[in-house]
């Protein structure tokens, strides 16, 4: 749709990844690395969310 | 000095100044715009005849005994004008209703309404929409709700404006182009919103033109026309009815600080479900190393060095014990040696040789010829004398 990351997926890996460190069947290595993961798209989303101003188009069919 | 009247004073001088017999005990004609019985039992309704428009209300005293009448309906009501303080507006009283006949305008979109309502595809909002499509005047109030109302709630979004004139006979068909301009961009849903006005205002929104485009839609759509009370056939088609522009604009947005709480929240669990592994992880860890170290070698070297010990201690008490027992039996052995008696030997054949001085000879050398000599045997000594010597 758009080049913008999907906030929507975003939300949904960082759902996932919580759920996968909840089953507590991973080594520390891989439950550290998931956890940095999640921790960056955490990031990634909350500079999405802090976007100060929406972008207006207008568009019409007269040209 | 000014003494100001109080709103309530003119409140009551209005009310006395309608109080007049040409306002009382009188019948108008109007169509129902609304109809509305609230729990209370009173009806509440609005009048409206060319361009005026009036509240009226008929008590739940009265109008046990009267036919609900319909909206749309074309009606003769007998009653009194009143004036209401806390709304500072003029209503009439109603005592007796009587139907002429109906609005074929309003009978018609009731009709309409029933029809559309079977096609209507209710969807699912996208939860987080990339790009809304708004289709508005862009001079209206409306636009500038619906601005303000995603400014604060999700202003992380694309907002593509299709603009269009929302009253006057040309507004359907501008309204269904501007629909069709959104279909061609890529759009997560689309908002169609009007301010609040008069029925008639808001005529091109029960636009069967209109209702038709927004069933041509391929994502939802969220209507948001007029006040609350309105009611427009696009309200039926769309997927969506909100109330008003702000509440349409609300329908299709997140609040972001849900969300970023939300996040907060995810983030805690993360860290927390990595801390307790690390947590389970360090108690097996001292589990294996406690057992590790019960099979490390300095502690074998200590055990065999515990077995060593010990068997040298072994062995030495048996050294001990073999010493002692060589000891004895070389004591045994002396004693044998000791109880020889040489004489035993002298039985045996053997005999000794002295001298003169009664010395043993151990040798033939040495002793010159005609030596005289003992030879002792066991049983007496023979006296000789030597004849050589030996050389």
């Amino acid at each position: 749709m758009t080049e913008k990351p999907s906030l929507e997926a975003m939300l949904r890996d960082i759902e996932a990844i919580a759920a996968q460190l909840e089953q507590n069947d991973l080594s520390l290595e891989a439950s550290l690395a998931l956890y940095q993961r999640g921790a960056a798209l955490v990031e990634e989303s909350r500079a999405l969310l802090e976007q100060a101003q929406f972008r207006l188009k207008e568009i019409s069919g007269e040209q | 000095m000014i003494r100001p009247t109080p709103l309530s004073h003119i409140a009551l001088l209005v009310k006395s100044l309608l109080d007049d017999h040409l306002l009382r005990d009188i019948w108008v004609e109007a169509t129902l715009m609304t109809v509305s019985t609230p729990a209370g039992g009173h009806w509440y309704l609005t009048l409206k005849e060319g361009d005026v428009t009036m509240r009226g209300a008929c008590w739940r005293s009265v109008n046990i005994r009267l036919k609900r009448p319909t909206e749309g309906a074309i009606v003769h009501l007998h009653g009194r004008v009143d004036f209401y303080g806390a709304r500072s507006e003029v209503q009439f009283i109603i005592d007796d209703i009587r139907e002429q006949g109906t609005d074929a305008r309003a009978i018609e979109l009731e009709r309409l309404m029933t029809q559309y309502a079977a096609l209507t595809r209710k969807r699912p909002l996208p939860p987080f929409p990339q790009r809304i499509g708004i289709v508005t005047s862009r001079t209206g109030a409306a636009l500038q709700d619906v601005l303000s109302t995603i400014q604060q709630r999700y202003p992380c979004v694309d907002l593509v404006l299709a603009h269009c004139t929302v009253q006057g006979p040309s507004a359907p068909s501008e309204i269904e182009a501007a629909l069709e301009l959104l279909y061609a961009e890529s759009i997560d849903v689309i908002l169609v919103v009007r301010g609040g006005g008069a029925s008639e205002d808001l005529i091109a929104f029960n636009s069967e033109i209109v209702a038709k485009a927004v069933l041509r839609s391929q994502v939802p759509v969220v209507s948001g026309v007029g006040h609350e009370v309105d009611t427009t056939l696009i309200d039926v088609v769309a997927d969506v009815r909100a109330a008003t522009p702000t509440y349409a604009a609300t329908a299709v947005t997140p609040n972001r600080v849900d969300i970023l709480q939300h996040l907060v929240n995810l983030r805690y669990t993360m860290a927390l479900h990595v801390a307790n592994t690390a947590a389970e992880r360090e108690m097996r860890l001292d589990d294996a190393s406690a057992r590790l170290l019960r099979a490390a070698p300095a502690v074998r070297i200590a055990t065999l060095q515990q077995q060593l010990g010990y068997a040298s201690r072994r062995i030495h008490r048996a050294m001990g014990t073999i010493v002692q027992q060589r000891r004895a039996q070389l004591e045994h052995q002396a004693v044998r040696i000791d109880a020889l008696d040489p004489s035993a030997v002298l039985e045996r054949g053997y005999a000794i040789v002295r001298a003169a001085d009664g010395g043993i000879i151990r040798s033939g050398l040495g002793t010159p010829a005609g030596t005289s000599i003992a030879i002792q045997f066991s049983d007496g000594i023979l006296a000789a004398q030597t004849t050589e010597q030996q050389s």
